[in-house]
């Protein structure tokens, strides 16, 4: 999976750079974001503004994610869009996940907190 | 292309590996885009027949690989559009059956922090019906969304 990690002084921003995720590539998403969490770093925004779909696979990737981040830890979703956003709220999933329209407002939130 | 009344019939057929789902989700955003449906229409086409393959290859094939799933594909671009996904595997599960005839969605609950049990559910939402038959030792799932 393509991904653009850019690290940042107190989160890291990664930006899924494919158009899918789904039971192919979302693991390893989740191992990505599983070396990052073994260095300390807890506080992550997830940019999928690239992704024009995904599955109930990749939304139960980002679930497992989630919890490997622990309460301590943090997750922002940048950028959904069409089916993804719908995914969400279809599966209302969108309350549990902390979202946001875009990765610009997400970088703000993390900032601020 | 221009609409008209004209019913449009496509075969799919993939084996039963779930990075060949894509090449069904392509097939059909390719069929969604010539008929001019709308981006939301063929986003929730792609994924109730990604949801419903998926299913199959991990309850009919149990993750075998080497086994044919079939799509067939019926559109009249005014009206609606069928899918008939077939398969040779084993039967699906009761409990799956069972949230078939629940008469509610059948969704995990958000707060349980779920990591899999929506693909019944979403396809039921985005369908306008969908029944499932077990007949000669295949599976038929026959699924329709109107697109008036």
């Amino acid at each position: 999976m393509k991904l653009q990690t850019i690290e940042k002084d107190e989160f890291t921003i990664i930006k899924v750079e494919e158009k899918r995720i789904d039971a192919v590539n979302a693991p390893e998403l989740r191992q990505k974001i599983n070396e990052l969490s073994g260095t300390g770093q807890t506080r992550v925004i997830l940019d999928i503004s690239n992704v024009t779909f995904m599955d109930s696979s990749g939304l139960g990737v980002l679930v497992s994610i989630l919890k490997m981040l622990g309460g301590s830890g943090e997750l922002i979703i940048a950028g959904a869009n069409g089916i993804v956003s719908d995914l969400f709220k279809l599966t209302r999933m969108d309350r549990i996940f902390r979202m946001c329209d875009d990765p610009e407002s997400a970088e703000q939130i993390m900032t601020v907190a | 292309m221009s609409k008209d009344s004209k019913v449009y019939n496509i075969q799919l057929q993939i084996d039963s590996q779930m990075k060949h789902i894509r090449l069904l989700g392509g097939a059909l955003r390719g069929i969604g885009a010539e008929l001019e449906l709308t981006n939301d229409q063929i986003g929730q086409l792609e994924l109730i027949l990604v949801e419903a393959v998926t299913n199959v290859i991990e309850h009919a094939y149990e993750y075998k690989t080497g086994n044919q799933i079939q799509v067939k594909v019926e559109c009249d671009p005014d009206n609606t559009i069928k899918m008939i996904i077939s398969d040779r595997g084993k039967s699906m599960p009761d409990s799956l059956q069972g949230k078939l005839k629940a008469d509610r969605l059948s969704l995990p609950e958000p707060e349980l922090l779920p990591e899999s049990g929506w693909g019944m559910g979403l396809i039921q939402m985005l369908s306008d019906s969908f029944h499932y038959e077990r007949n000669n030792e295949q599976n038929y799932w026959h699924i329709m969304k109107c697109l008036a």
